[in-house]
């Protein structure tokens, strides 16, 4: 004590204050309370010793991989994590985040308490309040679902429960979706639908009656009977490594040739045994030369042309619609489609899964109409893109071209695996509709080997209707690019509040972030549930804390990645007052009126949802922690396909148009990549967002140790780029285009080809030292892929003006203890 | 942590013993519980004292305080959503293996303080959601200490806990605060840590 006298005087004083805080009588205990005697004998040292426990739960980040883990816990304290192989063991897996929760699940800056925006209440929202400088209020749960349960209640009175978005992203796999639909279904209020990643999957779905996402592609146990496998704009060596990436291996190791596409010199380029450079967006020309070489080669797959798809289809030259079997025959089906017999040239209506001598070549006049086959018509179209004449346009080398897709068409069954990041630019569909006729050609559907996807379809928990009952009567989706006109002009409905669950989207990840703002910003009222403070938490009026995932019990699936449910046991009580999202939804629905409809606790929800789904058993779920789901089927297209004709469609009579160009084969349409794009003089340098094995989306960013190796954003760009530009390895750079800009560090990497510049995703506004990404992306989706095109984006990039501060870098501690508080607005 | 039992809540139990007795048999205990209140959630009852002056004799002159500025900024300094920039723990500053990082939450040295209330026969609260080494429950220890008369082992606590993270702590606070009444506590709880 530095001032006994001062002290003693103090202390003589503070009896008066202990009572008139309540404390001056034995009451001063508050937050300990004396032991049991019992406890009193477990007390000291020994009562930690022998504590120590191994928890099998599952990681749940949306990585797709839904690894099995084991966290030892020791002396009440998450020590280690491990990988637990699952039921089946081949599909063991994890990787190095997924054992860093040790630091994440006891993170200082984990949201704590729910709370409320100093200046919203319901009546006077208040929104110009929202953004960085937000003041919150701790609030009680009740006070909170309260609060919340009102405002919803008398929107839906005042205008509709459309008017209340429920908005789910995927930052947590579990079942909490499955109440989350259920509750806004009974309640009325809009739904949320995906427009991210979706866009090869429509295409391809065009042509098989398959796929939204990726499409289906065989259980990657079966990869390593593939010959061939061609990764087309994925780093999986990177950025899947803990999964897909040994199944790769498995197959190269089997004596698989290993192909990449990719605009960028990844790990995974690095490993292959060819990579074709592609130039950003100029897929679809390079897979129409591949088309052109099989013809020229004739390696196409001519049973598996005749007996599943369209191929030999006929095609009425009149009006460019299929023949159909009403027009030939009197009681022919008006979607059957019509081929001629070689050799007799009488026509035949083509039944799914049935070959023939079909004529797969050639005109034909069947009744007095003139017909070419449908392969013809496609042959045809290549013929323009030999690959000596599309390798300067597309950056590759023609002989490279022919060798790539020869391995495929001779070497056996093998497959083409593209990621999402085709579907990031605009019209990527294009893509997924002229691949799917590419693996038609060589006949890789329905065979052990075939690879459709760089990840598999895993299992998912089939619950049937208990996100959407009967009674209910569901309020419309909204599409993601959507949200902002439906918040700002009401167009096509009037949305004044949104619910968000796992989601840093709409004040981060989400493209043209300033429009998502400014959407928010019309809100009355916007609630948002999470584990950490991120940008989209920043902007909220009210807050539910949630729990680490090992403090939330859940069913995981096994979705994009293994033929497994997990049960997410939990580790640990939650800490603070977090609480399931299942707390919340099912406290808004009692508050709603739908109470009765919800199961009181997680346990018999997860119980209720598993006895819906017969390939599952809850208690061998809960007792193995891990169980394969044998109903899922390790070969995928086996049977009939899901289209009008059973079969692959070669051709398409009714098929989508954008400016102009109709997809009736896969026709080249490009957005901002185009070499003559209006901006091209102002903006030279494509700009993408690659994901890094660093963070998922937006997670695990507050982590200190991916921060020691991985501290800031930065800026790949080519040196010849950097030095036209006057910029050194390491200078900060401005990057800007027309919507916005972003200030950052430059690094020269020769990995990434002049024209192109990236920076990975999952950065937030506080790590920028000037605006983000996402003030660059743009929200303009095509009409087919209703997809967000995250790399289809202009920039340009100069030195960073002299007075911008970098003190945060220098100081070396974006978050650390006494910085400032995070500009979570950042703008 | 265990299951929740149907113990009494905090106020039933601080109603249980206010009318057992009203004073605090030593004078350190109550200046330690005075602190511990303080750097708890603000009440009525804190704004009710400072307003009636009850508390001069402890901090010297305090500010008029309104409870909505004071429970925005309580929660701004110490529970969030940012950061917070003040964590009250002690885990988050003596836990960390590089200084210019937080530590984390429920650390080696949150068991440590645990393992030290079990020791002298209390325990945290089952209903209470904060962590065991928050400075409010910290400083409610050295008021137990100090009640049941163990000078030495209250300063030893010190020794070992209070006094090896709080200094970093409540410079923190008085760098971040903009209430004069935090200034003046993380002042006084300075001195009286001494």
């Amino acid at each position: 004590m530095t001032d006994g006298e001062a002290y003693r005087r103090d202390v003589l004083k503070a009896g008066g204050a202990a009572a008139a805080l309540g404390v001056g009588g034995s009451g001063f205990l508050k937050t300990l309370v004396e032991s049991e005697d019992d406890k009193l004998s477990n007390s000291g040292i020994e009562n930690f010793v022998g504590q120590n426990d191994v928890v099998q739960t599952v990681c749940s980040p949306n990585c797709r991989g839904k690894c099995p883990i084991d966290v030892h816990v020791r002396d009440g304290q998450v020590k280690k994590i491990e990988p637990h192989p699952p039921e089946d063991e081949q599909y063991k897996r994890a990787c190095v985040l997924g054992l860093s929760h040790t630091q994440r699940v006891y993170d200082p800056t984990r949201l704590k308490y729910p709370m409320k925006r100093a200046g919203w209440s319901p009546d006077d929202p208040n929104p110009q309040g929202r953004g960085p400088d937000a003041e919150f209020e701790r609030v009680s749960w009740d006070e909170a679902l309260d609060l919340v349960g009102e405002k919803m209640q008398s929107l839906k009175t005042e205008y509709g429960a459309e008017s209340v978005l429920f908005h789910e992203g995927s930052g947590n796999y579990g079942q909490t979706g499955k109440s989350f639909k259920r509750l806004a279904s009974l309640f009325g209020a809009t739904q949320s639908a995906w427009g991210i990643d979706s866009n090869v999957g429509r295409g391809f779905n065009r042509v098989t009656g398959t796929g939204f996402f990726l499409p289906p592609t065989n259980e990657a146990e079966d990869w390593e009977n593939a010959n061939t496998i061609i990764i087309w704009g994925a780093d999986t060596f990177a950025s899947q490594f803990q999964m897909d990436a040994s199944k790769v291996l498995d197959a190269v190791e089997n004596g698989a040739k290993l192909v990449v596409v990719d605009p960028v010199y990844t790990t995974t380029a690095s490993k292959a045994d060819l990579w074709l450079p592609v130039e950003p967006g100029k897929d679809v020309h390079l897979a129409l030369a591949m088309m052109h070489t099989v013809f020229e080669d004739e390696t196409y797959d001519e049973d598996f042309l005749r007996t599943r798809t369209t191929a030999p289809a006929l095609i009425r030259k009149d009006t460019g619609e299929l023949l159909k079997a009403s027009d030939v025959f009197g009681d022919g089906g008006e979607q059957q489609v019509v081929a001629v017999e070689q050799g007799s040239n009488s026509p035949v209506a083509l039944e799914p899964e049935t070959g023939g001598a079909y004529a797969l070549f050639g005109e034909f006049t069947v009744d007095g109409i003139q017909c070419e086959t449908a392969l013809t018509r496609l042959r045809d179209h290549v013929a323009d893109y030999a690959p000596e004449k599309v390798a300067e346009k597309v950056g590759v080398d023609a002989e490279n071209i022919r060798t790539a897709i020869r391995w495929l068409a001779t070497r056996g069954p093998g497959g083409i695996a593209p990621s999402y990041a085709i579907g990031r630019y605009k019209h990527g569909h294009i893509f997924g509709q002229a691949y799917a006729m590419l693996m038609g050609l060589t006949g890789d559907y329905g065979r052990h080997g075939n690879i459709h996807a760089e990840h598999s379809g895993g299992a998912t928990l089939a619950a049937g209707d208990w996100a959407a009952p009967d009674d209910a009567d569901p309020g419309p989706s909204l599409y993601f690019p959507d949200y902002p006109d439906a918040m700002i002009d009401g167009d096509p409905h009037e949305i004044r509040a949104v619910y968000s669950i796992e989601s840093n989207m709409m004040g981060n990840q989400f493209p043209d972030r300033q429009r998502f703002r400014e959407a928010i910003s019309s809100l009355e009222l916007f609630v948002v549930a999470d584990m950490h403070h991120t940008d989209t938490v920043q902007n909220a009026d009210i807050i539910f804390p949630v729990p680490h995932w090992f403090e939330q019990e859940d069913i995981v699936s096994g979705w994009g990645s293994h033929p497994h449910l997990g049960y997410r046991r939990k580790v640990q009580e939650p800490l603070w007052e977090t609480k399931d999202d299942y707390y919340a939804i099912r406290g808004l629905a009692e508050r709603l009126g739908f109470g009765d409809r919800f199961p009181e606790s997680k346990r018999d929800l997860l119980r209720e949802l598993a006895s819906r789904d017969d390939a599952i058993d809850f208690d061998t779920l809960f007792e193995q922690g891990t169980q394969k789901k044998e109903s899922v089927p390790i070969v995928k297209y086996t049977d009939e396909f899901p289209t009008e004709t059973g079969r692959i469609k070669m051709y398409d009579d009714d098929a989508p148009s954008e400016e102009g160009v109709t997809f009736d084969v896969p026709r080249p349409l490009e957005d901002r990549t185009a070499d003559d794009h209006e901006k091209a003089d102002d903006y030279p340098l494509m700009f993408m967002q690659k994901h890094s094995r660093f963070r998922i989306h937006s997670q695990y960013e507050m982590l200190n140790w991916v921060r020691e190796i991985n501290p800031e954003p930065q800026l790949d760009i080519h040196p010849q780029d950097a030095k036209a530009r006057g910029i050194e390895d390491g200078d900060y750079v401005r990057v800007h285009n027309d919507r916005g800009e972003m200030v950052l560090k430059a690094k020269y990497n020769e990995g990434f080809q002049p024209g192109l510049v990236n920076t990975d995703q999952g950065w937030w506004s506080r790590d920028y030292v000037q605006g983000h990404h996402n003030d660059l992306t743009h929200n303009e989706v095509s009409e087919v892929g209703q997809t967000m095109a995250f790399y289809d984006v202009r920039v340009e990039v100069e030195p960073a003006p002299d007075d911008v501060e970098t003190d945060k870098y220098e100081a070396n501690d974006p978050r650390g203890a006494g910085a400032e508080a995070p500009p979570a607005g950042g703008d | 942590m265990t299951e929740q039992t149907d113990a009494p809540t905090e106020r039933e139990r601080s109603a249980e013993r206010t009318a057992e007795s009203d004073t605090l048999q030593s004078d350190a205990a109550a200046m330690y519980a005075v602190l511990a209140e303080c750097w708890r959630e603000p009440s009525h009852r804190l704004v009710k004292a400072v307003e009636a002056g009850e508390l001069e004799p402890v901090f010297g002159d305090l500010d008029s305080v309104d409870l909505k500025s004071l429970r925005t900024e309580h929660t701004r300094l110490f529970i969030g959503p940012a950061g917070p920039p003040c964590p009250p723990y002690e885990s988050v500053y003596r836990d960390r293996n590089d200084p210019d990082e937080l530590g984390p939450v429920k650390g080696p040295a949150t068991m440590a303080v645990t393992r030290w209330y079990r020791e002298f026969g209390v325990q945290p609260a089952q209903d209470h959601p904060d962590l065991p080494d928050h400075i409010a429950t910290e400083l409610e220890f050295a008021a137990y200490l100090s009640e049941e008369g163990l000078d030495e082992r209250l300063d030893q606590f010190c020794d070992e806990h209070l006094n090896a993270w709080t200094g970093e702590f409540l410079g923190l606070v008085e760098d971040e605060t903009c209430e004069q009444f935090y200034e003046s506590l993380a002042a006084t709880t300075r001195e009286v840590l001494g």
